[in-house]
This record gives C-alpha cells, structure tokens and sequence, in this order.
C-alpha cells in the first residue's frame, strides 16, 4: 500500500487511471461565468446605490444650511409687491399734498433705500 | 507535495488574474480546476449534477472575492475546502435516493488509447461510489490529488491518523468489489 511516499500498489494505479474518466458537462463552463458576472454585476450595482446614497446625504448635509440660509436673504431682500407700492404712493400724496405721479417716484426712492439696507444687514449678518 | 505548491501557486495566479479583470478572466481558473473539483464533489455528492452547482457555487463566490483564494496560506486545498462545503450543503439539502451501483449521471471520456480500460474505469467509480463518503474523498485526496495524510488531515479537520485508517479501509473495500465484480475478467493486474 501506497504511504505518503511509496509506490502505488496495482489497485491505487487503477484507481488513478480512472481520474479523468468524469468530465464536466459541456454547458458547465458558460453557465459558471455567466452566473458570475450575473453575481458580480448585483454586486456592482449594490455597492453604487450605496455610494450614491451616501453622496446625496453628504450633499443634503452640506447644502441644507445653505438653502436655508438663502431662503432668509431673498426673504429679507424681497421686494414689495406692486400693490403695496400702490398703497404706499397714495399715502406719501395724501400726506405731502403732491400728485400721484411724484407720490409714486417717492415711494419707489424709499423701497429701493430700504432694499439697499436690508440687504446690507443680511449681507453682513450672513457673513 | 512540490507538485500541491505549483498548483496552489497556478490557482493563486488564477485568482490574480481575476482580481484584476474581474469575472471576465473566471474561465482560466474553471480550466484549470473544473475537472478536478468535478470529480472530488462527485465522489461527495453521489451525483454529477449535484457536484457541477456545488462547483458553480463556490467559483461564482471566488468570481465575487477573489481575494480569498489569494490570500490563503495553500490555495488549491482551499478551493476543495470550499467545494466540499457546497457539496455536503448540496447533500444536506436534496437527500436524494440515488442507486448505489447506478453512474448514470457521470459524463465519461475515455482516451482512444485507454478504451480498453473503460470497464476498469467504470468498476473503480462504480466502487468508490459504495464507499461512505468519509473514505471515498480520502482516496480521491491521496490518488487523485496527490496529497500527503496530512494535507488530507488539515482539509477535512481530522488527525493524519484517522486520515491514514480511513485510506486504509477504503482501499480493502474497494479491493474486495472490484475484484468480486469482476471475477469473470481480469479488471486489474
């Protein structure tokens, strides 16, 4: 009998002739690659939702404060609507007495200053 | 033992191989291994069929991380390692009720030289699939993988010893069939 280094006896040396009497079968071979890219391919496509899912709370993380500091400096810097420049220019003709034309130009003068300040003080409180 | 290392080293490279070019270069290491896992996970399994999923299963995990086979200590006795382990979660699972004596399953080739010994070979699978699987993939480890006991004693978590009586037994088994079986024509001298 064959130890780990002796010589095969008659019956090991039939068994080994008979080694590569199995083959696999022909279709063996294309079925394990494409079970493989199949796998591999879930895989892939696994680990890039992840990563786009954690690029997109970085990016929400990062962007968030931004916005909403964005949202306050337009809302502190919006202009007033025509109908409350309206409502405006009638009041500064009442009370100085002068034409609905100039009351107009005065209240458009005094938006557009206190525009300028607004957006200084957000500018500045941004900063 | 040189012969286990440059093959271990052949798989390593294999492994490598896909590593870098990922699935696409899976069929170097299906061609250098196939028949030999094939033939080790049938003798587990008790069905072609059975070893060739346990066989894709476990290169499709080599395919997914490659980098098992490349980092282990002796790569070749790791990649049986892995396909015993599908093969008896295979077995564990179908408990099929095959015919001991039936290789209907086994897809065959036999060398135009070597036809004469078709018989010879079929009585040896015929035999071996008799065997409990514990002696038989110790045969097929010493014969047909060439490897020492205590190669085979570290790849299925035995003592060399136990290895050594299994190979033993089995050996007197399989002499007493094959040479029942065939009584009437000299099998083998």
């Amino acid at each position: 009998m064959n130890q780990d280094q002796g010589a095969f006896s008659p019956l090991e040396q039939a068994i080994q002739a008979a080694a590569s009497f199995v083959r696999p079968s022909s279709d063996l071979r294309p079925r394990v690659i494409e079970a493989a890219k199949k796998r591999c391919g879930q895989k892939r496509a696994i680990r890039n939702a992840a990563s786009l899912l954690v690029f997109v709370c970085l990016l929400a993380a990062f962007t968030a404060p931004l916005a909403m500091q964005l949202a306050d400096h337009l809302k502190q810097t919006q202009a007033a609507s025509s109908e409350e420049i309206q409502i405006q220019a009638t009041q500064y003709a009442a009370q100085a007495g002068i034409g609905s034309n100039w009351g107009l130009s005065e209240a458009f003068t005094r938006e557009r200053e206190s525009q300028s300040h607004r957006f200084l003080r957000s500018f500045t409180t941004a900063r | 033992m040189a012969q286990l290392d440059s093959f271990s080293e052949r798989v390593r490279q294999a492994a490598d191989r896909i590593a870098e070019s990922r699935e696409a270069a899976l069929s170097g290491l299906f061609d250098l291994t196939a028949m030999r896992l094939v033939r080790y996970s049938t003798t587990i399994t008790r069905n072609q069929h059975d070893a060739e999923d346990a066989l894709q299963i476990a290169l499709v995990r080599v395919a997914s991380n490659p980098q098992c086979l490349i980092h282990a200590e002796r790569p070749w006795p790791y990649l049986l390692k892995m396909v015993r382990n599908e093969s008896l979660v295979i077995l564990r699972k179908k408990k099929r009720w095959t015919l001991l004596g039936n290789l209907s399953d086994l897809l065959t080739q036999t060398r135009v030289d070597d036809s004469q010994n078709e018989n010879t070979h079929l009585e040896v699978w015929r035999a071996l699939r008799t065997l409990p699987t514990e002696q038989s993939e110790v045969v097929v480890l010493k014969i047909w993988e060439e490897m020492t006991f205590a190669q085979i004693a570290e790849l299925l978590e035995i003592s060399p010893a136990t290895a050594a009586s299994r190979y033993r037994y089995a050996l007197e088994k399989l002499e007493s069939k094959i040479r029942a079986s065939a009584s009437s024509s000299e099998v083998y001298r």
